[in-house]
């Protein structure tokens, strides 16, 4: 009888809360502007943004400046490749509007706040596309020097952050990663994606 | 009388069927696949004109677990397929991702986009649902989904 008499109240509750946290919400596609947070003029470390450019070594190419998924949303002359050699570049780079960081691979551009970057210290940022292996990367702040992946065998291995950036290339998708931020522990889950092509044996014997 | 009404009809019905035709040429499942060089979004792209397809969507406030395909939906069996070329997924400060099909993906926080190659060049011919979803534990967002195909 008390629970009977305690559903409406629970549900009404319930119907509250998604007023509350979600319905009023419509934030723009790709935009990287809005949120309160953003608006707050947050300050965050990010040494390798810091650093002069140099000129053309820094410079986001052409062909992958201009893909689509790039277009309008960067401040390019802030780009900093910060990963060269082996594996995919990866360029850091605020956003056009000034208020988020980004991080820059063909094909893939993942955005976070600056807020949020200050207050957890690192924005993990995941991308797979056909035949090509998973890209792990993230954006830290000075706060964040290291991170922990788990890998679908439930491995866990220590991944150094160099030049503010989480970079490696996986042939699956990891289960989870988690770091130590200013604002404690946290750890992101992501062991419900699911990938549906994978490199060649070959491939993957390669990038072990 | 009869065959005469059939030969009056008869070039109506090829018409037709050559309109229907390449209507499907158009906006068929082959549709989304650029004839052109779309690496940059340059002739034969948008914003020039090669992509049928630009969609926006959202399914209202969704806890994690959900996922909210093009068209609004999350019902599966709802949901558009098509031959994506990129898609995005954006919300302020929740970590977000966006899934084109089982063959790309990305997630971050904010906002992710992906193209379906890493040269974008939307040249694919596969058919699939895009979808977005987050990962903040518990408590219901309303995501953004923008895809192109």
């Amino acid at each position: 009888m008390r629970t009977c008499r305690a559903l409406p109240a629970f549900v009404a509750s319930g119907m509250l809360a998604l007023v509350v946290l979600g319905c009023g919400e419509s934030s723009q596609p790709g935009a990287t502007t809005g949120g309160s947070a953003a608006a707050s003029g947050a300050v965050v470390r990010v040494a390798a943004l810091d650093r002069p450019a140099r000129g053309e070594h820094d410079a986001i190419p052409e062909e992958i400046a201009n893909q689509e998924i790039m277009r309008g949303q960067l401040d390019l002359a802030t780009a900093h490749l910060v990963r060269a050699g082996e594996g995919e570049p990866v360029w850091l780079a605020r956003s056009a509007d000034g208020r988020s960081v980004c991080v820059v691979a063909a094909g893939t551009l993942n955005c976070t706040y600056a807020q949020e970057l200050a207050d957890s210290g690192f924005a993990p940022a995941l991308s797979w596309q056909l035949n090509e292996p998973v890209h792990v990367s993230g954006i830290a702040s000075d706060a964040v020097d290291h991170v922990e992946v788990t890998l679908r065998n439930g491995a866990v291995e220590r991944v150094e952050v160099m030049d503010n950036v989480l970079s490696l290339e996986l042939f699956a998708l990891p289960r989870a990663i988690s770091w130590v931020g200013p604002d404690g522990r946290k750890k992101l889950d992501y062991s419900n994606l699911r990938r549906k092509t994978r490199l060649p044996a070959s491939a993957r014997a390669a990038r072990r | 009388m009869r065959s005469i009404n059939r030969g009056r009809r008869r070039p109506r019905h090829l018409l037709c069927l050559g309109a229907l035709l390449a209507a499907l040429a158009v906006v068929g499942p082959g549709g989304g696949v650029a004839s052109a060089d779309c690496t940059s979004g340059g002739s034969g792209c948008l914003p020039g004109s090669g992509y049928t397809l630009d969609t926006v969507w959202n399914c209202g406030p969704l806890y994690p677990g959900f996922d909210c395909y093009a068209n609004g939906t999350t019902i599966f069996g709802n949901a558009v397929t098509h031959t994506f070329g990129w898609g995005s997924a954006s919300f302020p400060e929740v970590p977000v991702c966006i899934q084109l099909g089982p063959y790309a993906g990305a997630c971050a926080t904010n906002v992710a986009r992906v193209c379906y190659q890493a040269n974008c060049n939307d040249q694919n011919a596969n058919s699939f649902r895009a979808e977005v979803h987050h990962r903040q534990t518990g408590i219901a967002w309303t995501i953004s989904g923008h895809a192109k195909a």
